[in-house]
């Protein structure tokens, strides 16, 4: 079983996020960078399928991004992915040209299931992976967790929404899944998986490669436009309520009620 | 301009959102544009859903009804839409930002090629009828304005962030739409649908959320949490410690790997306040805090804060509210 985990690299949110001069971008010194938490999910799942699937099966991660992105691959592959596939790119593209060109890359490799994390917490979008599934034209799913084989080529998941409510589905292969968080914490790369990893293949793609034109990528660039990064309004300074309990408790209900009248 | 927004139901119930993206549509709309809202389900619920969707702001109800659109399906939905939605005239498609919605809306976004924008808190649109956007990154600590440009243009918005209209005056037409169905190139099958917790009301659609962490020392003191939100009505949610701890189920995780969240009111109890906890409630209205600890970062993004200890703090709040709520 061919299994393909996207993933994308995110600065780590607790870093100090700062707005850069040019006002479309985010400073980037003393940035740390992780694999989306998503998309860690999504791997830890693969590489629970693959364990389970057994012989012949392998799991390949899919990234798109500048050199840096090799950090999140050889994470990935550390912790037990086989190999991996960089589309390098130094731009940020938009979600669906980013869909297209994944659309693209997976029409040469092949796959039975298809990973994503739900989104990305750096954007908090989450586009790219049912696009892809158009794209790619196979069953999709989102929110999913505890994906499990029940046959060669058939899965079994929940599928977590609003109001506690927690579905299961039966699919058969290829589909594209998105990762919710699960009951399964990411595992850690061993000392012997980090070595191996060094080893692991990863194959590289530029634009070029995948025949999406310049003036493609213009056209389908002009659709969106980042107008510009904005602080969100400071909140007023708040208020500590002092005194015993009791008395802390009184004014808050007071405030609560009178003041902000949320209550 | 025509400005569809997409109803949602289940279980026989039509969901705010349907309503909350009419009053988005209706900010937005200018004189000659019509407000749709595009419902498809079941034969039997469509007469119930209507008279609603009108009285809050639908100029045109569009409505397909079959079997197979009674319960939300990406693809089927995905065909309906694009069988309802104008071919040759421009439009603006609104759903909201709902499991359902955040499925569907890029599915359908790639199919027709046409712009989407996610997670907007913030709409408006532009002279030249460019839809513009405000949507909150790297955990809310920057807003990405966009402007999208195309004959489609499709936005995604944010639930709980603004209050139905009600215009129970408004001229309103039903047109019927007859689908037919392709059979789908998936074979999802639905096995079973299990509700995992007690209370039906979301967090992403809860007024008020009353939030627990480490600091309740264990999940047998969890109770004090719930008391105070069912005397205030509200919600219970977690920290991603305690969830991770198995003390909460995941689906009451806030944050930025659980929900996030737009309360009126979010009470925040032995929660330090990491980055990744703020990710999922700093766009509530008011904040307030709970915890021992001075010096926890929650308390520089609270409204109102008490430094206690919640064993103490919590049955005497839960005594006072109940208190208010008699008079």
């Amino acid at each position: 079983m061919n299994i393909i985990v996207c993933v994308k690299q995110v600065p780590d949110t607790a870093s100090k996020i700062e707005i850069a001069p040019d006002k479309k971008s985010i400073a980037t010194q003393g940035l740390t960078y992780i694999m989306n938490p998503y998309d860690e999910f999504a791997l830890e799942e693969a590489l629970r399928l693959k364990s389970a699937a057994g012989e012949n099966s392998n799991v390949s991660l899919l990234t798109i991004g500048p050199e840096r992105t090799t950090e999140v691959l050889r994470a990935g592959m550390a912790m037990g992915a086989d190999s991996a596939i960089l589309v390098k790119l130094e731009q940020p593209l938009h979600h669906f040209i980013l869909a297209c060109l994944l659309a693209k890359v997976l029409a040469k490799h092949p796959y039975d299931l298809v990973f994503c994390g739900k989104q990305a917490v750096d954007d908090g979008v989450g586009q790219v992976g049912p696009m892809l599934a158009q794209l790619l034209g196979i069953g999709y799913s989102t929110f999913v967790v505890e994906p499990q084989l029940v046959g060669e080529k058939k899965i079994e998941f929940h599928r977590e929404i609003e109001g506690g409510i927690v579905e299961t589905y039966q699919a058969e292969l290829p589909m594209l899944l998105t990762t919710e968080k699960g009951p399964h914490q990411p595992r850690y790369a061993s000392l012997p998986g980090i070595m191996k990893a060094k080893q692991k293949t990863i194959t590289q793609y530029t634009l070029a490669d995948l025949s999406l034109s310049q003036q493609e990528l213009e056209d389908l660039g002009k659709q969106i436009e980042l107008v510009g990064l904005e602080y969100p309004p400071q909140r007023k300074q708040g208020k500590i309520i002092e005194g015993t309990p009791g008395e802390a408790v009184k004014e808050l209900i007071r405030l609560l009620h009178e003041e902000a009248k949320v209550i | 301009m025509d400005i569809f927004t997409l109803a949602e139901h289940r279980n026989g119930e039509l969901k705010k959102i349907s309503l909350e993206l009419l009053a988005w549509a209706r900010q937005i709309a200018k004189g000659n544009d019509t407000v749709h809202s595009i419902l498809l389900c079941q034969e039997s619920e469509w007469k119930k859903f209507c008279p609603l969707l009108c009285q809050h702001g639908a100029d045109q109800v569009d409505y397909a009804a079959s079997e197979l659109l009674a319960q939300y399906q990406a693809e089927f939905y995905c065909q309906a839409l694009s069988f309802i939605l104008p071919q040759q005239n421009p439009f603006y498609l609104l759903v909201g930002g709902t499991t359902q919605g955040k499925e569907l809306a890029p599915y359908l976004s790639a199919k027709l090629k046409a712009p989407l924008l996610s997670d907007c808190i913030q709409l408006s649109r532009t002279q030249e009828d460019r839809l513009e956007a405000v949507h909150p990154i790297y955990a809310g600590k920057v807003f990405a304005r966009f402007r999208s440009q195309g004959r489609a243009q499709l936005v995604i918005l944010r639930p709980n962030l603004i209050d139905p209209l009600s215009l129970p005056h408004l001229k309103c037409t039903m047109k019927r739409y007859e689908v037919s169905l392709n059979p789908p190139i998936h074979s999802l099958k639905l096995k079973e649908v299990a509700q995992k917790t007690t209370g039906k009301l979301d967090l992403t659609e809860a007024q008020i959320i009353v939030s627990g962490g480490r600091g309740l020392k264990g999940p047998e003191n969890f109770h004090l949490i719930e008391e105070l939100s069912a005397a205030l009505g509200a919600a219970v949610g977690a920290s991603r410690a305690v969830v991770d701890a198995g003390w909460r189920p995941h689906s009451e995780q806030v944050g930025q790997t659980g929900k996030t969240v737009t309360p009126k009111l979010y009470i925040a109890c032995g929660i330090s306040g990491a980055v990744q906890h703020l990710a999922g409630m700093l766009s509530s209205k008011v904040i307030v805090a709970i915890n021992k600890d001075p010096n926890a970062p929650i308390f520089k993004k609270a409204d109102y804060g008490i430094v206690g200890d919640v064993f103490q703090v919590l049955p005497l709040l839960t005594e006072e509210v109940k208190r208010l709520k008699k008079d």
